[in-house]
């Protein structure tokens, strides 16, 4: 069974220590977005400044293939290689911030039950359109009374986005 | 019956498993159609969902591949740092997906089904064990993946951006 994000929260949140394995998934996905940051960072660099990996290699005193290495793949950089591989670039670290993990929580389970709730008007609106006094069928087919929904009728994107809000239902986690 | 269904088939068996980012607490950014899709064998499920050592690692680098992360790929086996990469004969169609900064580094390998769909049907495989084995893990591939499926992989050729999105070709 996939882990779902409140399963996370109950093993952060319980007085017993935290997984190694929920350490070793949290401590690669730092790496991960500390990689994205740096690679995005120095892709603006190249673009701005024509800034290359041999120059940035020469600039921090380090080797072209290990730049290489560092902004092709994540890993477990040092405190020190980051500062040096920004400065390199010539550029500054934002302030980071923090978010506790129980918004996230509470932020994706708002989220699905949004969806939910609008998949189920969804699926009303269309019963109501197929089972009610006004099908558009019989009245295609009978021509009279003229239907309500007629001059509103159900569009293309209202079907599209329906299929999308359960498409993201059925893919979160706990989802069928 | 399409190579979805199939898939959908083996998932129903339990040959063949999807990967869900659900470990990752801000999994829900991203929308499903936003995603790319991960299948995996019997055997890389049951590791994903055991505490064995590199697992929690492996399943955040699975998870940046659904939540369509942008990575490095290569065409061919010979670029060493990539996330992915094809073996040669690029015919074959037979990918490998590396875990990198591990000790030992692991390697899984499959097949395209579609654009962003990926079947990882071999793995993990330490790196050390994969020297002068490609043939062989290739072939044992191609073997299993015929097993499942009655589709060869319909997408070929060197445009990156018919396998994947928001990738970077090096």
């Amino acid at each position: 069974m996939p882990t779902s994000p409140t399963s996370i929260l109950s093993e952060i949140e319980i007085s017993k220590p935290i997984s190694k394995k929920t350490r070793a998934f949290y401590r690669r996905r730092l790496q991960s977005r500390i990689h994205r940051l740096i690679r995005k960072a120095f892709r603006e660099q190249r673009e701005k400044a024509g800034l290359t990996q041999k120059q940035l290699a020469d600039r921090i005193q380090s080797r072209a293939e290990q730049i290489n290495r560092w902004l092709n793949v994540p890993s477990n950089l040092t405190l020190d290689t980051i500062s040096d591989l920004l400065l390199g670039m010539a550029v500054d670290l934002d302030d980071p911030s923090t978010t506790p993990i129980v918004d996230l929580v509470a932020e994706e389970e708002e989220q699905r039950s949004d969806i939910a709730a609008q998949t189920d008007t969804h699926i009303k609106d269309v019963s109501a359109v197929l089972d009610g006094p006004h099908n558009p069928i019989d009245v295609q087919l009978n021509s009279s009374p003229k239907p309500s929904l007629a001059s509103e009728p159900l569009s293309f994107e209202s079907f599209a986005g329906h299929a999308r809000m359960m498409q993201d239902l059925q893919a979160a986690p706990g989802g069928s | 019956m399409s190579i979805l269904d199939e898939i959908k088939t083996r998932c129903n068996v339990g040959n063949l498993f999807i990967v869900e980012p659900s470990k990752d607490i801000r999994a829900h950014r991203v929308a499903a159609s936003e995603r790319r899709t991960l299948y995996v064998s019997h055997e890389i499920h049951q590791f994903l969902e055991s505490d064995r050592p590199l697992a929690g690692e492996t399943q955040n680098d699975f998870n940046d591949f659904i939540l369509n992360q942008e990575f490095d790929v290569a065409l061919h086996l010979d670029h060493q740092f990539c996330f992915m990469a094809r073996l040669d004969a690029p015919s074959e169609e037979v990918w490998e997906i590396r875990v990198y900064d591990t000790e030992p580094q692991l390697r899984f390998f499959g097949r395209f089904a579609k654009r962003n769909i990926f079947v990882a049907l071999i793995g993990p495989v330490p790196r050390w064990k994969m020297i002068g084995r490609y043939e062989r893990i290739k072939r044992q591939c191609i073997a299993e993946w015929r097993a499942l499926f009655s589709y060869n992989p319909i997408i070929k050729g060197d445009d990156i951006h018919a396998y994947l999105s928001n990738v970077y070709l090096v």
